[in-house]
């Protein structure tokens, strides 16, 4: 024991993981941080001393609002749909009982994750397009005379989002299903409850903190998504990570990249926090370790 | 009720599974356009997709790239996977909220913030572009190795050292081997990470040395070619070719469905 006391604590171990955290993500954040304070100048493009006059341009800003209110609503939206669709899949993958069959479909579940977001983006212009899979059998079948605008509108971009991170709803909400203890569900049968008082009254409400950690996980990353608005928006549907991009690679304003980027991390912590607090507060017995 | 859950359900794998085919189906059309079905079959798109200097060799950017961070993220979260295990929960707790923070915080602020400093160290070249996906992917190395590692049991390390086992002996023949299968699905999960990721390498990329995601997002810029369903196949096709062997080598994806 005292060996393992004197190799315990070794941080040396741990260096390497210090050094590129320390060097490479903690200190360009903080430098971003700095960056969010220096005034923008259209020659030197950074100009000296500190100023929060970057805050007040956006902030005061009703256009940038807007678009921040949009990622919001985007994100909300997706993560709502995410859960929706999510549940029954990880339910359903929780009821299989044969290993390929799992297997298979755990692979199906997880191919958003494997295909690149770019290629999945671009598979579905080719369903939601004018000329895409839906219109073209919408129309043929008479349903529609002419295509739904897809493309290029709010409605494809959640739709792309909810596909792209679905996979994280249904691992999580799937990996607290797998860990209720299947006699609650007999105990309640047992005494009466039927098939769906069971899924509602003691499934749902205990595979609640897996479909909290599943969602906090969708909205954090539909917040920051830039590859969907970009392709699938198609320049008309403009949200922040969109935004600081462009204020970094188009006006070189980097300054006021920063401020976006600082003000998108703080909304985005804010409202996971306020989802998780939310859901702290439905499920009682989960006590905050 | 069920009924309804079990349609939702077939009709979501389908959704997840469909576009794969659609970019795969495309790829072979011998239209001059995209369209899916596609019109007659031919390799035609293939072909100018090979003749295509800036995907062939965003190709192998790529692939030279997501190699390297599995490489350098693998050892560095294992590492850091044994520290966490050698000291007392509270500050492990902290460390693991730490470890995992780039996944936490949005990746364009990470891309940016990248750009910013890596300017000022003049390492924007390939260097810079490998760090900046180890960064992003060395928190699913440490997660999936500190799964493995709660599931082992925490007394062997004590007994080979009680046995005499010197302690880089105890990390090298106990420690590692019970983090084998969190190493393994972490460096899929970081390969992944990396051949997928299009949010950093846009910060990070120098014109003419742009990773195959890039090259696919910036020609879905202007005009969609069937030549990108064709870049996007192979991109699959490495993939499921990765997952494979890691699955024949290790059975990943079994371990990962539960039983």
């Amino acid at each position: 024991m005292s060996r393992l006391r004197a190799s315990g604590g070794k941080a040396v171990l741990a260096l390497p993981m210090f050094v590129l955290l320390g060097v490479f993500f903690v200190l360009p954040i903080a430098m971003v941080l700095a960056l969010a304070f220096k005034p923008y100048d259209p020659v030197t493009l950074t100009g000296a001393g500190y100023t929060l006059a970057n805050f007040d341009r956006f902030l005061g800003n009703a256009d940038h609002m807007w678009t921040m209110a949009r990622t919001l609503g985007i994100s909300a939206a997706a993560t709502v749909l995410c859960i929706v669709f999510g549940f029954p899949l990880a339910w359903h993958l929780h009821g299989v009982k044969s290993g390929t069959a799992r297997l298979w479909l755990t692979l199906v579940v997880l191919l958003p994750l494997m295909i690149s977001l770019v290629v999945a983006s671009f598979s579905w212009v080719l369903i939601l397009g004018n000329n895409g899979v839906i219109n073209v059998l919408l129309m043929k079948l008479g349903i529609i005379d002419s295509p739904i605008r897809m493309m290029n509108t709010m409605t494809g971009v959640v739709v792309v989002t909810v596909f792209s991170h679905i996979s994280y709803a249904v691992l999580t909400i799937f990996a607290a299903l797998e860990n209720i203890d299947p006699s609650l569900s007999r105990a309640a049968r047992i005494h009466g409850a039927t098939d769906s008082q069971v899924l509602w009254r003691v499934i749902l409400p205990l595979s609640l903190p897996g479909i909290v950690a599943g969602a906090s996980i969708v909205f954090s990353l539909s917040m920051a998504a830039f590859v969907i608005p970009f392709l699938i928006g198609g320049g008309r549907v403009n949200v922040v990570p969109l935004l600081i991009y462009q204020y970094t690679v188009q006006f070189f304003d980097w300054p006021g990249a920063a401020t976006l980027s600082i003000l998108l991390l703080l909304v985005t912590l804010f409202a996971s926090w306020l989802l998780t607090a939310t859901a702290q507060r439905a499920m009682p017995w989960e006590r905050p370790r | 009720m069920n009924r309804l859950l079990t349609v939702t359900a077939l009709l979501a794998y389908a959704a997840l599974a469909l576009p794969v085919f659609f970019v795969i189906g495309a790829s072979f059309t011998s239209a001059g356009y995209l369209s899916f079905p596609p019109q007659g079959l031919s390799l035609r798109w293939w072909d100018v997709m090979i003749g295509d200097r800036e995907m062939m060799n965003g190709f192998w950017i790529s692939a030279y790239v997501a190699v390297a961070t599995v490489l350098i993220s693998v050892p560095v979260g294992a590492l850091a996977t044994i520290y966490l295990g050698q000291i007392p929960i509270r500050a492990r707790n902290i460390l693991v909220t730490f470890f995992a923070s780039p996944l936490s915080v949005p990746m364009v602020l990470t891309g940016f913030a990248l750009l910013v400093l890596l300017t000022q160290m003049g390492l924007l070249n390939q260097l810079g572009l490998i760090i900046g996906h180890t960064v992003i992917s060395v928190p699913y190395v440490t997660r999936s190795a500190l799964a493995s590692m709660s599931l082992s049991d925490p007394s062997l390390p004590r007994a080979a050292a009680i046995h005499g086992a010197r302690p880089s002996q105890v990390i090298w023949h106990v420690v590692l081997p019970s983090l084998r299968p969190g190493l393994v699905s972490g460096g899929l999960f970081a390969f992944l990470a990396s051949v997928n990721n299009v949010v950093i390498s846009v910060f990070l990329v120098q014109p003419g040395t742009s990773p195959l995601p890039v090259v696919i997002f910036s020609r879905m810029e202007n005009l969609a070619e069937p030549s990108v369903a064709a870049a996007s196949t192979a991109v699959i096709v490495v993939t499921a070719a990765f997952c494979l062997l890691l699955e024949k080598r290790y059975q990943l994806f079994r371990s990962l469905a539960g039983r």
